[in-house]
């Protein structure tokens, strides 16, 4: 029972995993699904060889990690034997690899009582809450943003609002912290409301790094957003649906939005991408206890294996959400089923 | 011409946001590219598109002599006010991170400092981005220190230029690992596929999975001391210069390889291998030179990317190392004091700003100028 | 005779680009009665798009604008409608088929719901009356297994195929009106005698007025009552069809005529093609536009614009020297 709540996360997942797939083989066709996959297990090896490479080329091992370098050589031999870095490098290579696919990270170079698995599970449920919720609020805000300046092309607001898209795109999420800082730090000297400038303990304290961290993500889908509908509203088929005599709003959302839409979806992947380079900075200058900073910390400890595990698992999850938004796009683009 | 046609629009769509589309999914084209029969049995037929294409003829006619299309798109951009604006404020920056350092070492008085406060320091000394003046921190700004001094008695306009200058040597370093790799394998992987193509598909899918910034992180944790053991405190930098690049060139190529494989279908390509131009010939003669276009449009976005990846890099500690400069460890640097010096952090903050907004905006106007029809 | 069905009176469209106003239709003027075909034949870029989309005001704006004239629909100026008469009209009494229909159907909707959608639009039926109306015009069109393929997406279908699911949408409310622009164009030239003959055919079945754009002088032969030739976004000759073939009086149709393939020419080989370009749009010189192509031209013709004037029984022409 114990081990069934420990796995349920996993085992869930998994589920998740196992629906999509044979909810994409039905809808879109099962060498669709297969070809997708096939390039998901190639990007998984490729993204895990490069992560163990790296590491273990890396100066330092966890001998001298454990112990400043002063160890007995027994100690040192048997640090070497636990660790598993007595070993050749394919062995080595096997070893991690089969440790991955089960999620198995083994043991922190630091102390060889703590799991790396323990480690992750305490700190990534915080990064995860600040990524999601920013990324959320990135495509509830910034679609139905792009979408109206679409319609409103060349107004004002257009104007506006792809301005503003274009500086908040352009600039790094860490050069918008000092100006919420500079206002918050303002009208808290001022006596009036303010919200926190850092921690993660109350929501006040959420605010400010949600909306830093989205805000990236929220200007490029008020970009793609745009660019996809106004290519959309100039296409024949739209103006069909005019022809035909709907309504305006028909038009835009039934015809020319389902449309862009499916544009935007390819996009969801890569704006995930970009966006999670901005949790570790975010994390470092609001003091937030996730995933980010303390890996940080094991860079600078050499705690190889916690590092390994964090980038693993942003690839992994980067991968993951490209694949689903191509089964996504397969699902949404009825033109991909019968290829 | 329609199928030509079609398949460019798609590939400036993507363009135009700096991203491709799940670059290695087929998806990307699927369904866009049926072909079309127009068969001409008419006198009287052609294409719309030929008639969008006289227009476009016709402005550069009114424009007084024919130009060579790089002419044309040249002086559309030396049109675009916004974007020569922000050239200006580059060339500045640049020219002034690199010249006026040299002055600034000889402005300013003297003054009263040094370890117990009662020596006569020249600028010489203070104006000297490593230089800490240990009695004289977090100074406002002064005469001496125009824009103050940082934590440790440092000249914060020193160190601001000498942190411009290091944005600037990593992107141009990037750029050129960039535009080559990305030159050199989108060329071929578009004029031969194969397995070449094959290669490119798969490592940018793999590239995919490793953002910039989480790759170069990974290098600098793992193989960064190793790179400041064997070339000195620059290693780090160097190393994360590699690293960047290396995950920039996949979107170049990719970019680099769509248009090759349609100026391959194009008619004077058709015509050159006719008359028997080798291969080699042809790639150089009529390709390459007609990439540029796509080649300075996407590199001056790309140039956004860097400079920002290694200001986030080095402010997570991992680039540039102490007493060196950086844009992104003058902010880390400050933003431990907030509470104390909030000004400090917006130097290089109001610095960094300008200089990627200026760079995006300059790549917006040249890919608008570069591309017409996505402007229309 | 039953009244004018459509009047188009001066009308003028201009798009403003960057290099300039270009001005795609300029004084246009014609009419079609109740039931009657109207060719309107030109080169590529004379106008005859802009002129079609002007009239149910489906041009994008910006660039285009009608910058006057009227639109005259029995009686009522299409112009001047707002919003809900406009979309009444549109689909309803007056329904437009456009040149390509491998981009004319939206590639997310199966077509049944493309058809019914204008149905529910215009007939005011519920979701399956208005099935039913779609499998009928599937069957009207003679697309096979109708009503299966209901629930097919466009890229299932072929080009010729699709134009016919176009045909279905715009006669599925019964229209006074059908403007089929180039609808045979895009299309193999094996197929584009049927889906013509199946329009031709439908349109007299519904009793609709069709203003039938083309750059086929042989489609207009076969369909049209009369015809409109234009020129550089202006009418230069209108007149019934057999007058038109028998006594070309504009030079310009004149060597159209000249232009039209034979049955005896062999395929693929280059036509007697008209000489030279047709103007800039933009930078029109004064006089008439065909001048300089014109192998009759005279100062007369450089200098001064010619009027369309009445030059024999039912024929108008703009030219000083007709014939
Ligand atoms: N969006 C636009 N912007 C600028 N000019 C345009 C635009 N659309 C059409 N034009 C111009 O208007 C003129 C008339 O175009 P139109 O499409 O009506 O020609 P057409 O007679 O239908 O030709 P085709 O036989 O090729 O369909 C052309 O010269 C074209 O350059
Ligand atoms: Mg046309």
């Amino acid at each position: 029972m114990d081990q069934l709540s420990q796995n349920l996360p996993g085992i869930i997942f998994l589920l998740v995993i196992v629906g999509i797939c044979a909810f994409t083989a039905i809808r879109v066709g099962v060498r669709f699904l297969i070809r997708r996959l096939a390039g998901l297990v190639f990007v998984l090896w490729g993204v895990s060889f490069i992560t163990f490479v790296l590491g273990y080329f890396a100066p330092g091992n966890a001998v001298l990690v454990n112990c400043n370098g002063h160890c007995p050589r027994a100690q040192v031999a048997s640090l070497m034997h636990f660790y598993g870095l007595d070993q050749g490098f394919w062995q080595q290579y096997w070893h991690f690899l089969s440790n991955a696919v089960r999620l198995d990270f083994g043991y922190s170079y630091i102390d060889r009582t703590v799991r790396v698995n323990d480690i992750l599970s305490r700190y990534v449920p915080v990064s995860a809450q600040l990524g999601i919720s920013g990324v959320v609020l990135a495509v509830l805000v910034g679609v139905p943003l792009g979408l109206y300046a679409a319609v409103k092309a060349n107004t004002a607001f257009d104007t506006v609002a792809q301005t503003a898209s274009l500086v908040l795109f352009a600039l790094p999420s860490f050069v918008l912290i000092p100006f919420y800082w500079l206002i918050m730090i303002n009208l808290h000297n001022a006596g009036l409301p303010s919200l926190a400038v850092t921690g993660w303990d109350s929501w006040d304290a959420m605010v400010g790094p949600i909306l830093i961290f989205g805000a990236g993500a929220f200007a490029f889908f008020v970009r793609i957003t745009r660019a996809s509908m106004l290519e959309v509203l100039r296409q024949d088929y739209v103006r069909t649906a005019r022809a035909k005599g709907l309504q305006e709003r028909v038009v835009i959302w039934k015809h020319a939005f389902r449309n862009a839409l499916i544009n935007v979806l390819t996009a969801v992947g890569p704006a995930l991408g970009f966006a999670v380079g901005g949790v570790f900075i975010i994390e470092l200058l609001f003091n937030i206890p996730g995933i980010g900073v303390y890996s940080l910390t094991a860079i600078e400890n050499r705690d190889y294996p916690v590092v390994q595990a964090t980038v693993l698992l942003i690839a992994v999850f980067i991968a993951l959400a490209n694949l689903l938004t191509d089964v996504a796009y397969g699902i949404a683009d009825p033109r991909i089923k019968t290829q | 011409m329609r199928i030509d046609e079609s398949s460019e629009q798609t590939g400036t769509q993507s363009f135009n946001d700096g991203y491709s589309i799940n670059p290695g999914s087929e998806l990307g084209t699927a369904g866009f590219l049926e072909p079309q029969l127009a068969i001409a049995t008419n006198p009287l037929e052609t294409t719309l598109s030929q008639s969008e294409l006289d227009l476009r003829t016709q402005e550069a006619v009114t424009e007084g002599q024919s130009l060579s299309p790089i002419e044309a798109s040249l002086r559309r951009l030396g049109r675009d006010k916004r974007a020569m604006v922000c050239l200006a404020v580059i060339i500045f920056m640049v020219v002034a991170s690199y010249v006026f350092p040299i002055f600034y070492l000889h402005m300013g008085p003297n003054i009263q400092g040094g370890i117990f406060g009662n020596a006569s320091v020249p600028p010489e000394l203070y104006h000297y981005m490593q230089h800490q003046e240990l009695l004289n921190l977090d100074a406002p700004s002064s005469l001496a220190h125009p824009l103050g001094t940082d934590q440790l008695g440092r000249d914060i306009l020193a160190r601001l230029m000498a942190g411009v200058n290091v944005s600037i040597q990593v992107a141009l370093f990037v750029e050129i690992f960039d535009v080559v790799l990305g030159l050199i394998i989108g060329v071929l992987a578009g004029f031969f596929g194969g397995w070449i193509d094959t290669f490119l598909a798969r490592f940018t899918d793999l590239m995919f999975a490793f953002p910039t910034l989480l790759f170069a992180i990974l290098a600098a944790a793992t193989l960064g001391p190793a790179f400041v053991d064997a070339l000195g405190p620059q290693g780090r930098l160097i190393l994360v210069s590699i690293a960047i690049g290396i995950t920039v060139w996949p979107q170049m190529a990719r970019f680099v390889r769509g248009q090759t494989l349609q100026l391959k279908e194009q008619q004077f390509i058709e015509a050159a291998r006719m008359s028997g131009s080798s291969n080699q010939r042809i790639m150089m003669q009529h390709i390459v030179p007609n990439l540029f276009s796509i080649v300075v449009a996407a590199a001056t976005l790309d140039i956004v990317g860097t400079i920002t990846a290694e200001a986030a890099i080095s402010l997570l500690g991992l680039g540039v190392e102490p007493p060196g400069s950086s844009l992104g460890l003058m902010i880390n640097d400050a933003a431990q004091r907030i509470n104390i010096s909030l000004w400090e952090i917006l130097w290089p903050t109001i610095t960094l700003s300008i200089l990627v907004l200026a760079i995006s905006f300059l790549g917006d106007g040249v890919n608008d100028a570069f591309n017409p029809r996505t402007k229309d | 005779m039953a009244e004018k069905l459509l009047d188009v009176q001066h009308l003028r469209t201009h798009f403003f680009t960057r290099a300039g106003v270009v001005k795609a239709v300029e004084d246009v003027s014609f009419y079609i009665d109740e039931g009657e075909t109207l060719g309107l034949v030109g080169e590529s870029g004379c106008g005859k798009s802009v002129t079609s989309l002007s009239i149910l005001r489906l041009l994008e704006s910006p660039p285009g604008k009608i910058v006057g004239g009227k639109v005259l629909f029995q009686g009522e100026d299409i112009l001047e409608m707002n919003r809900e008469e406009l979309n009444a009209l549109r689909g309803g009494r007056a329904a437009m088929i456009f040149q390509d229909p491998m981009t004319s159907l939206n590639p997310v909707y199966p077509i049944g719901y493309q058809i019914a959608e204008a149905v529910k639009a215009h007939l005011k039926l519920d979701d399956k009356a208005a099935m039913n109306r779609a499998v009928e015009m599937l069957d009207r069109v003679r697309i096979p297994e109708a009503r299966r393929r209901l629930n097919h997406y466009p890229h299932e279908f072929s080009g010729g195929m699709r134009q016919r699911v176009m045909i279905a949408i715009a006669l599925s409310c019964n229209p006074q009106l059908l403007i089929a622009d180039e609808p045979t164009t895009a299309l193999d030239v094996t197929i584009q005698a049927q889906v013509l003959d199946l329009m031709k055919g439908l349109a007299q079945e519904f009793r609709t007025a069709t203003l039938l754009i083309t750059h086929d002088l042989g489609v207009v032969a076969g369909s049209c009552d009369r015809v409109n030739v234009m020129y550089a976004g202006r009418i230069v000759e209108a007149a019934p069809t057999t007058t038109l073939f028998a006594k070309p009086a504009h030079p310009y149709t004149q060597a159209l005529l000249a232009a039209v393939p034979r049955s005896d020419t062999p395929k693929g080989s280059r036509l007697a093609a008209i000489g030279g370009q047709p103007p800039n749009l933009i930078n029109l010189a004064p006089g008439c536009p065909f001048a300089p192509r014109c192998p009759k031209a005279q100062a007369r013709c450089r200098a001064e614009l010619p009027p369309l004037e009445t030059v024999g029984p039912n024929q108008q022409a703009a030219c000083f020297y007709p014939y």
